[in-house]
């Protein structure tokens, strides 16, 4: 309905906080994934978030999933011949895990949902203001 | 060359035609369509509540976003009535 648009805005900014969250789990779900030695490693998952632009002048309609990256750089190999998906040269290929940028992301990702939960709770406040005008 | 000049007649007929086309929409239409859209708003979140307990895609938030509107639209639409039933009181009021 069109008449709450502040509602489904502050929907939109949950759906990609609640992504973001996701993403940030399956991560440090993966922290420990090993590879082989000459196989590519876990590269942990990273968010574009884009705006929702309206149609003409008005508002933006809020927020969407652009794409989901994956986290660029050179994995570390590991000399570890007792794994058993170690290569012929006994080396394993570690996760690409930025373990203390995930753990800042997933308090970031925790505020911004809290922020729209906040925004939304605001928001039907005011709507209940505005229903109550004129009210005897 | 000047052109000729045409009669107006056929233009202001044409106008006159277009004024009766459509009445405003009327009180009555406007209340019909806000029953409508709070039927929909109510029956959007009952598929969300429904999507969520049978292990849909829908998020927790999705369903509380849904809810709200829906009881916003309830509290609209008692307002709008209330509004509507002072008025024909007042009217009934009214000493002739």
């Amino acid at each position: 309905m069109s008449a709450f648009t502040t509602l489904d805005i502050a929907g939109s900014g949950m759906h990609v906080s609640r992504f973001w969250l996701d993403t940030i789990s399956h991560n440090l779900a993966n922290v420990n994934t090993v590879r082989g030695g000459n196989e590519e490693p876990f590269r942990a998952q990273m968010v574009v978030a884009r705006e929702r632009l309206a149609t003409a002048g008005g508002p933006g309609r809020g927020v969407e999933v652009a794409a989901v990256m994956r986290q660029p750089g050179e994995p570390t190999r590991v000399f570890d011949p007792d794994h058993p998906s170690a290569d012929a040269q006994g080396y394993v290929t570690m996760p690409l895990v930025d373990l203390a940028g995930q753990m800042t992301d997933l308090i970031l990702a925790t505020r911004s949902y809290q922020m729209n939960v906040q925004v939304l709770q605001d928001a039907r406040e005011a709507y209940q203001t505005a229903l109550r005008i004129g009210q005897r | 060359m000047i052109p000729p000049i045409e009669p107006i007649r056929a233009a202001s007929e044409a106008a006159l035609n277009r004024v009766e086309q459509k009445p405003a929409p009327g009180f009555e239409e406007g209340l019909g369509n806000a029953l409508q859209s709070l039927s929909d708003a109510e029956r959007h979140a009952d598929a969300v509540a429904t999507d969520i307990a049978t292990g849909g895609s829908s998020s927790v938030h999705d369903l509380m976003i849904a809810t709200t509107k829906a009881s916003l639209s309830l509290e609209l639409a008692v307002q709008v009535r209330n509004r509507a039933l002072e008025a024909y009181q007042e009217i009934m009021r009214m000493q002739i």
